[in-house]
């Protein structure tokens, strides 16, 4: 073997490193190289500083030191890790399904005992409240009323109401002319018969009217007090 | 064999330590402290530091012992832990270089007494693995002073094994090039040596 090949197995022949084969070869080739041989003992020494190297030590009280150390580690840990979960809990339908039928479940009984049985009966009001309401006044006429309805004409057309004003005149002038009465006035609030325009709106003769008789206090033309009655 | 029982030792305690064993742990730093000590304060040189890295390795191991996995070997994981908190240290420092170089710039006369060269070569070889580029300072202190077999170191470090190997290699062929000519200079070849080197054949 060739010096340079033995010199680059020198470190690990002299650390013991080599198989049985491999060492042989090299201390044979020592034996007969005084320059190699010189260059082991180069690695010979640096192995013998190593192991001769003075040993690093720790102070007396290192174990003290960091039992008191680990004391406040374990305080610290009993108070706050303890008490919180090791990792984020994961939120997957597997976790989340029992706690979603749960729910369900949980609404569904106090559903049940704020409704009772109505709830999942079938045929069961869904309601408590009345479902009609006596809604007969909407629809209650004087008509209907026979106290009320004297006077009342169903056809409020406005030929009708001029014809019923055309008679009501003349039974206020032979009226007049019989008994000595004043005009009889046909009064709608500001409006009179006797002002009844045909072109006006028929709005204001869907009125019911008001009838006043008046009375002279003596005089047959119509003027002086009256008195309604 | 003796390291299969020293693995059995380590996965009993850390069993024990699991369950909040305080006297597991006690005896599980005792096993590895020196240890510990003997790789990172060669690491960072300063006794102090050291001793915290030290101190907070332990600390780690307490505070994770839940997260331990006994398909793999205590004293990798713990080294790994070490060895870790010992860089971050150095990155640490290499950060404050300027801070510490003007805090040392009034002890002009202690500077002068501390570059004395040492006399020894077990000394000289102490500096020069601190002076070592820390990948090669890693493998060298892990394989030739802790006397790790390759295979851990490689796990420790967390790199192939034939890059272990030939960082191993590399650091040895770096300090015999450091050592060289002081062991010349006090004759290191002496017998005592050469009988070394041929009993090491």
């Amino acid at each position: 073997m060739h010096c340079r090949k033995v010199r680059s197995l020198l470190s690990a022949a002299c650390s013991d490193e080599l198989d049985s084969r491999q060492q042989a070869v090299v201390k044979d080739h020592l034996a007969s190289c005084p320059s190699c041989r010189k260059e082991a003992s180069y690695y010979g020494s640096l192995r013998l500083a190593a192991q001769e190297l003075p040993k690093r030590t720790l102070s007396e009280d290192f174990n003290t030191r960091l039992l008191n150390r680990i004391a406040q580690e374990r305080f610290h840990e009993t108070r706050t890790r303890a008490y919180l979960p090791r990792r984020a809990p994961r939120l997957t339908w597997r976790t989340l399904a029992p706690v979603l039928v749960t729910a369900c479940l949980a609404l569904v009984m106090v559903g049940n005992f704020l409704g009772g049985d109505k709830l999942f009966t079938p045929n069961a009001p869904t309601s408590t409240l009345p479902t009609s309401m006596d809604d007969r006044y909407l629809t209650a006429q004087p008509g209907n009323n026979p106290n009320l309805a004297v006077g009342l004409h169903q056809d409020w057309s406005l030929r009708q109401q001029l014809a019923r004003a055309e008679r009501l005149e003349q039974i206020s002038r032979g009226l007049a002319n019989q008994y000595g009465f004043g005009n009889l006035h046909l009064t709608s609030g500001t409006m009179t018969a006797g002002s009844i325009n045909p072109t006006m709106s028929p709005f204001f003769l869907r009125q019911q009217p008001v009838y006043r008789v008046y009375r002279l206090n003596g005089n047959s033309d119509g003027r002086g007090g009256s008195q309604a009655y | 064999m003796k390291e299969q029982s020293e693995k059995d030792i380590d996965f009993t305690l850390m069993k024990a330590i699991q369950k909040g064993d305080m006297v597991a742990f006690n005896a599980m730093v005792n096993r590895y402290k020196d240890r510990l000590m003997n790789v990172i304060g060669r690491m960072l040189s300063s006794h102090e530091e050291a001793e915290d890295i030290v101190q907070e390795t332990f600390v780690r191991v307490y505070q994770h012992r839940q997260s331990f996995n006994f398909q793999h070997c205590f004293s990798t994981w713990i080294y790994t832990i070490g060895l870790n908190l010992a860089r971050n240290e150095l990155r640490k420092r290499r950060r404050f270089k300027f801070f510490e170089i003007s805090e040392m710039q009034g002890n002009e006369k202690e500077l002068a007494v501390e570059a004395k060269l040492p006399s020894r070569i077990p000394e000289m070889l102490s500096e020069a693995v601190e002076q070592l580029p820390g990948k090669y300072r890693e493998a060298f202190l892990l394989r030739d002073i802790e006397e790790m077999s390759y295979e851990e170191v490689a796990g420790v470090l967390d790199v192939p094994l034939g890059t272990v190997k030939s960082r191993v290699n590399r650091a040895r062929l770096m300090l015999r090039e450091k050592l060289k000519p002081r062991m010349e200079e006090q004759n290191a070849l002496s017998k005592s040596t050469l009988l070394a080197v041929s009993s090491l054949l």
